[in-house]
C-alpha cells in the first residue's frame, strides 16, 4: 500500500477511443478519473470482469491518493479488512481494472449509450461529438445520481 | 437651392466650400476665351522651353527644368485637390443617402438597440456555459467518490474502531506481550505458564496485534479516507451549486432567446436589420471626410508653396535668358510667350478680383439688411478671400468668422448666395426662382423677420420649405402683410407611406399653423 506510481493502468483495448473522446470532449480532464469512476460503478454494482485484451492506458503515477484510498477501501471490504490483500499495489490495479471493466460496460449501457455513435456499437464504442456538448453537465449528473445521499448525509 | 445646412457649411473653410463658391464666381466671369487662350499660351510657352532646355547653356536648361517640374507639380497638387474634393463630395452624398435610410429605421432603433444588447447578453451567458461546462469535469472525481461512500465509511469506522481499542498502533503492547510470554511473569508478579489460560490469552492477545508495516498502512489509509470522508458532504454540495448554476445559466438562455426571437419579429424584414451596419457606415464616412481634408489642407499648403517657388524661378529665368542674349530667336520668342501668360493670367486674377469684391460688397449689403440689431453693432463687411474662403470682419476689421453664431453663419451663407444670385441678374433683381429649405431652424425670430420682409424685395419667386415650428402664425403675418404671398401648400404623410399636397387658401393659414407658445 504505498500508492506506487509506477504501475502501467490498462483498461480494454476497445475503450481506448471513448478513454480519448471523454478526456478531449471535456467529460473528464485525465484517464485516471474515468478509470477512478468505472471502478466505483463496478464495485457498486458488485460486478467485475477480467481484460480480454489489455491495452496500458496511463501511469499509475496519475491516480490521485484520495482515489488510491477508495481502492485500498475497496479491497479491503470485499476481502474482510485483510491487510495483505492490499500489500501489493499491483495486485490492487489488477482487481481495480476488471472493476473498471465491468463499470465502463455498465457506463455505456446506462449512460454513455444515447452519446455513442451508432455505427460503432458493436465494435470499439466512439463518442459522437455532434451531440456531446453538454456531456460534461449530463456525465456529472449521472455520476451524482449513482450516489446515496442518505450515506454521507448522515 | 438653399438648403439649411449645406448653407451653414458654405461658412465653413473647408475645400469643398472653396470649389463652390470658386465655381460660382467662375460661372459669373464667364471669360471662357481667357481661359482657353491661357491654357494656349501655355502650351506654346512648355513647347518653346523645352526647345531651349537643350540649348549648351547649362544654367538656362536647369532652371527650365526645375521650373517645368515645378509646373508639373503644380498640377499634380492641383489634380489631387480636385480628386479630395470630389472625394470628399462623395462622401458627404453617401452620408446624406445613410441619413435618409437611417429615417426609415428610427421607429425601431429601440429595438436593434435592444437586440444588440441581448446579442450581447447571451454570448456573455454562452461563456458562462461553457466555463461551467469546463469546471465541471474537476468534480469527475469528487462525485464518483460519493459513489463508494459507503464503503469508505465502512473501513475508515473499522479503523477507527481498531484505533480506539487501541490494537493500532500496537508497538508497545506488542513489546510487552511478548517480554512477558519470554519472562513467564505478569506486570502484576504472578507467574504465566504455558498451557495456563492466562497464557492462551495472552498469545490470542499477540496475534490480534499486527506487524509495524501493516499498522503504518492502516494508520495512513485512516488518515486518507477520514480527508474523503470528511469531504463528502462539501463534494456533494459543490456539484449540486454546479449542476444548479449551469440550469440557471441555461435558463437564462432559454429567456434571452424568447426575448431576442420576439425583438426580431418586431423588427421584421432583413431589410430593417442592416440599420446597424448603416449607423456604422456613417461613422466611417465622417471619419474619412476628417481624413480627406486634412490630405486637403496639407495638398493646398504644397500648392502654396509651390506657387511661391514658381514665382521665384519665373524671376531667375527670365534674367537667365537676357544674360544668354537677347538677339537669341529662341529665346526671344520665349520670353515674349511667358510674357503674355503672365499678362494673360494677370487680367484673370484681376477679373476675379473685381468680381469677388463686387460680390463681396453685395453681400455685405444684404447681410447688413438681414442681421439683427445686435450683429449689426458688431459685424461689416463680408470678405472673398483669394482662395475662396468667405470672412467676415468685425467693426475692427479684424477676422470674426469663428466667433459668430450658426444662426449668423445662416444669414452670411444666405447674403453670400444672394450676392452672387444678384450678380448674375439684372437690375438688382433675383431673376431666377429661390428655393429655401428649412432656413429658419436655427434663426432668431428677428432674423427671420428680416428675412420675410427683405428676400421678396430682391427675389423674384421665393419658394419656402418650412416645418410648421419654423413657419409658424408670426412668420406667417409678416409674410401676409408683405403682400407677396401667392401660394401655401400642406404637405402631410399618410400611413401607406406616402405624402399628399394639399394646397390652402392663404387667409385660413393663420387657423392651420401654430403660435409661439403652442
Amino acid at each position: 500500500m504505498k500508492m506506487d506510481g509506477k504501475i502501467r493502468v490498462a483498461t480494454e483495448a476497445k475503450f481506448k477511443e471513448l478513454y480519448n473522446n471523454m478526456k478531449n470532449n471535456g467529460a473528464v480532464e485525465d484517464f485516471h478519473e474515468l478509470f477512478f469512476l468505472c471502478a466505483c460503478l463496478g464495485f457498486q454494482k458488485g460486478i467485475s470482469t477480467p481484460i480480454k485484451k489489455r491495452d496500458d492506458r496511463f501511469w499509475s503515477s496519475t491516480i490521485t491518493p484520495h482515489e488510491w484510498a477508495c481502492f485500498y477501501a475497496m479491497i479491503l471490504e470485499m476481502n474482510d479488512f485483510d491487510y495483505t490483500k492490499v500489500a501489493e499495489d499491483k495486485d490492487v490495479i489488477e482487481i481495480i481494472e476488471r472493476y473498471a471493466n465491468a463499470g465502463m460496460d455498465h457506463l455505456i449501457a446506462e449512460f454513455l449509450g444515447d452519446y455513442i455513435l451508432a455505427s460503432s456499437k458493436n465494435a470499439d464504442p466512439i463518442l459522437d461529438t455532434a451531440y456531446s456538448k453538454e456531456l460534461p453537465k449530463q456525465f456529472l449528473h449521472f455520476i451524482f445520481e449513482q450516489s446515496d445521499s442518505e450515506t454521507w448525509d448522515s | 437651392m438653399f438648403d439649411g445646412e449645406k448653407i451653414e457649411r458654405l461658412t465653413r473653410a473647408s475645400i469643398e466650400q472653396r470649389r463652390e463658391i470658386s465655381a460660382g464666381i467662375r460661372n459669373l466671369l464667364n471669360v471662357d476665351a481667357l481661359e482657353s487662350a491661357i491654357r494656349a499660351i501655355g502650351r506654346v510657352v512648355k513647347a518653346l522651353e523645352k526647345e531651349l532646355s537643350n540649348s549648351s547653356h547649362e544654367e538656362l536648361s536647369r532652371l527650365l527644368k526645375r521650373l517645368g517640374d515645378n509646373e508639373t507639380e503644380q498640377e499634380r497638387k492641383r489634380s489631387r485637390l480636385e480628386e479630395l474634393a470630389d472625394e470628399i463630395h462623395l462622401a458627404r452624398q453617401e452620408i446624406d443617402k445613410t441619413d435618409k435610410e437611417l429615417e426609415k429605421f428610427n421607429e425601431i432603433r429601440h429595438l436593434l438597440e435592444r437586440r444588440k444588447t441581448l446579442e450581447q447578453e447571451l454570448q456573455d451567458l454562452e461563456q458562462q456555459a461553457n466555463d461551467a461546462l469546463s469546471e465541471m469535469r474537476k468534480l469527475v472525481s469528487r462525485a464518483a467518490a460519493l459513489i463508494v461512500a459507503p464503503t469508505v465509511i465502512t473501513v475508515f469506522e473499522h479503523i477507527e474502531h481498531q484505533k480506539q481499542k487501541g490494537e493500532i498502533p500496537s508497538e508497545i503492547r506488542r513489546d510487552l506481550i511478548e517480554r512477558i510470554i519470554m519472562e513467564k511473569r505478569c506486570i502484576c508478579g504472578s507467574e504465566v505458564c504455558e498451557g495456563t489460560e492466562a497464557y492462551t490469552q495472552i498469545i490470542e492477545w499477540l496475534q490480534r496485534t499486527s506487524d509495524v508495516t501493516t499498522q503504518d498502512t492502516a494508520l495512513n489509509l485512516w488518515r486518507f479516507l477520514s480527508e474523503v470522508r470528511n469531504n463528502f458532504g462539501d463534494n456533494a454540495d459543490l456539484v449540486e451549486k454546479h449542476l444548479q448554476r449551469y440550469g440557471n445559466i441555461r435558463s437564462s438562455i432559454a429567456n434571452i432567446n424568447r426575448s431576442l426571437e420576439n425583438v426580431r419579429t418586431q423588427i421584421g424584414t432583413s431589410e430593417r436589420q442592416d440599420a446597424m451596419k448603416l449607423d456604422e457606415h456613417r461613422k466611417k464616412l465622417q471619419d474619412s471626410i476628417i481624413g480627406l481634408e486634412a490630405d486637403a489642407r496639407i495638398a493646398q499648403t504644397q500648392l502654396a508653396q509651390l506657387q511661391q517657388e514658381n514665382e521665384r524661378l519665373c524671376a531667375l529665368l527670365k534674367e537667365e535668358k537676357l544674360k544668354v542674349g537677347l538677339n537669341d530667336e529662341l529665346s526671344r520668342r520665349s520670353i515674349l510667350a511667358r510674357d503674355t501668360q503672365d499678362a494673360l493670367s494677370e487680367v484673370y486674377k484681376n477679373f476675379t478680383r473685381e468680381i469677388k469684391d463686387l460680390i463681396g460688397e453685395s453681400a455685405t449689403h444684404l447681410f447688413c439688411e438681414l442681421l439683427d440689431k445686435e450683429g449689426r453693432d458688431n459685424l461689416r463687411t463680408i470678405v472673398v478671400n483669394d482662395d475662396y474662403s468667405l470672412q467676415v470682419l468685425d467693426r475692427y476689421k479684424k477676422p470674426f468668422l469663428a466667433n459668430i453664431s450658426a444662426g449668423q453663419r445662416q444669414i452670411m451663407s444666405i447674403a453670400f448666395i444672394a450676392a452672387l444670385a444678384m450678380a448674375a441678374s439684372r437690375g438688382g433683381q433675383i431673376e431666377i426662382p429661390l428655393f429655401m429649405d428649412t432656413p429658419f431652424g436655427r434663426l432668431s425670430y428677428e432674423h427671420r423677420k428680416n428675412l420675410i420682409n427683405y428676400v421678396p424685395t430682391f427675389s423674384s419667386q421665393w419658394i419656402l420649405l418650412a416645418t410648421d415650428t419654423e413657419f409658424r402664425r408670426q412668420e406667417a403675418q409678416l409674410l401676409k402683410l408683405s403682400g407677396k404671398w401667392g401660394k401655401f401648400f400642406m404637405l402631410r404623410s399618410t400611413p401607406d407611406g406616402n405624402t399628399v399636397i394639399e394646397e390652402q387658401d392663404i387667409d385660413s393659414t393663420l387657423a392651420i399653423l401654430r403660435d409661439e407658445e403652442e
